[in-house]
């Protein structure tokens, strides 16, 4: 049984705490670890969040509810979004369209960032395109299309999504 | 802030941590269930992180790797506690006192400690503050109306003062220290663009009996410092702002004085007022923003801090009806002949 003082406490002396913790984080402490330091549940915390311009990358959000969230000018290559919760194509669509060009194909990431969306089986139905009868990612598709013929594919070039 | 602890030390309070998670699976720890069947770690993979197949993080957090593989401390405890003990909220741990209320106290405590906290760094949980104030930690909203008196024509005539101020004074928390303030957008003078920002709080009137008269700044008088909205009752407090674009002085000051008209033959009931700052989750385009969190030392929020700042600020303060966040309320009775 939880005794609940309020349903809303206001801004406690913990509060403070947790915010002064976040604050002062070392720079390289990345998402999930500042969720952590704000001991805030993931599972409930940022449904209907619109978080925007957020660097994501490599970022594991397994047991993250984003029901009706919004990842938008977000980058997110590399991060694991296979076992979150409520993602759908709304969900990261506008990011998607944001982030790619650059850090994908360019500079000393690229090897890493080729991974990117490995995991994220629970959209890929979504994102991922057919080629030759099997499923790859949207990232794929470009990075391979940009490998072979030294520019991004046009919107027409892409192939059909896979199921 | 004292002296980092010894690396060892620590690996020993992770071990404690870790001893206890063991436990609490063995033992079958679960809320509302007293059963103890046992957790499995794909099952506790499961709850945790929605995935059967992360049993190699549930046997590092409960020391289950072997000799040769320390434990490892969870970045975050509440998923755990919630798991075990159906706790969500930080603020839930002191007054739980459902099963097994103390091993789930004793396991927060061994995870702050594990992280670096000294054992008397815990604080006391919930240090409750009036719900719908700043007041005692930080002082930024200070709301006050004094008591309606009657005028000839049945209506309510009272005084409105309004102070907002960054609070640049918060005690500091290990040697660290972060003011918090309300965002603005400037006086009008600052011209239309100002307003069209939609940036500061909104100062509502809500009541079922009354209205706002004409000639107040809820309906045709201009004020510098208030904005107009589309929403009835209310209006936006632009500023005075700060050079970070925090509201810094009293918006209202010299605005006539504030009077209610009955809107029915009996009208006698209360009237509420409300401060309230926009939910930068639901802006339309990010230039809506709420409370300015500022580090005393001047370094940068970066934007996944904000986010989860942001994230703390929404868990902290109750809505009103519009989804905003109440930070500061005044309910007056009216009085009258009903």
């Amino acid at each position: 049984m939880i005794t609940r003082p309020d349903a809303y406490p206001g801004l406690t002396l913990d509060m403070l705490r947790r915010l002064i913790e976040v604050a002062y984080a070392a720079p390289e402490e990345g998402f999930v670890a500042l969720v952590g330091l704000a001991e805030l549940d993931p599972r409930t915390a940022f449904r209907g969040a619109r978080l925007r311009g957020l660097d994501l990358r490599g970022q594991d959000l397994s047991g993250f509810d984003l029901s009706d969230a919004e990842l938008i000018d977000c980058r997110l290559e590399g991060a694991n979004l296979s076992h979150a919760i409520g993602v759908t194509p709304n969900t990261i669509v506008n990011s998607i369209s944001g982030i790619i060009t650059k850090p994908l194909y360019t500079g000393p990431n690229r090897a890493s960032n080729s991974e990117g969306f490995r995991h994220d089986s629970a959209y890929s139905a979504h994102l991922c395109y057919s080629k030759k009868g099997g499923i790859i990612t949207f990232d794929q598709y470009r990075q391979e299309f940009f490998e072979k013929h030294g520019r991004l594919p046009h919107r027409w070039e892409m192939p059909p999504l896979g199921d | 802030m004292g002296r980092p602890p010894h690396s060892r030390l620590l690996m020993d309070k992770i071990g404690l941590l870790a001893c206890l998670i063991n436990v609490a699976l063995i033992e079958g720890h679960r809320p509302n269930d007293n059963s103890g069947r046992p957790w499995s770690e794909a099952e506790f993979a499961k709850s945790v992180l929605n995935d059967v197949s992360r049993t190699k993080d549930v046997k590092g957090w409960s020391n289950r790797n072997g000799a040769a593989n320390p434990p490892n401390r969870p970045a975050n405890i509440i998923p755990l506690l919630r798991a075990f003990y159906g706790i969500s909220r930080v603020e839930d741990i002191l007054g739980f006192d459902g099963l097994r209320a103390d091993e789930m106290r004793e396991m927060y405590r061994a995870w702050r400690v594990a992280g670096g906290a000294f054992d008397d760094d815990v604080p006391p949980l919930p240090h409750t503050i009036e719900a719908r104030s700043f007041s005692k930690v930080a002082n930024i909203v200070d709301l006050m109306v004094s008591q309606p008196t009657a005028t000839n024509d049945g209506g309510r005539r009272m005084n409105i003062t309004l102070r907002i101020h960054p609070d640049t004074e918060c005690s500091p928390i290990s040697g660290h220290a972060i003011d918090i303030g309300v965002a603005g957008a400037g006086t009008r003078s600052a011209g239309p663009e100002a307003e069209a920002l939609h940036v500061g709080p909104l100062l509502s009137v809500k009541a079922d009996d009354w209205q706002p008269k004409v000639d107040t700044i809820f309906v045709n008088v201009q004020h510098p410092n208030v904005g107009s909205t589309g929403r009835s009752g209310a209006v936006r407090i632009l500023g005075p702002t700060d050079k970070l674009g925090r509201i810094d002085g009293h918006p209202l000051r010299d605005a006539p004085e504030f009077e209610m008209e009955p809107i029915n033959e009996n009208a006698a009931g209360a009237i509420k007022f409300q401060v309230s700052i926009a939910n930068p989750w639901r802006s339309e385009h990010g230039i809506e923003t709420g409370f300015v969190l500022t580090r005393r030392d001047g370094g940068p929020i970066s934007p996944v801090k904000q986010a989860v700042v942001d994230a703390l600020f929404n868990a902290a303060f109750p809505r009103d009806d519009y989804g905003r966040l109440l930070i500061a309320e005044k309910t007056l009775k009216a009085g009258g002949v009903k």
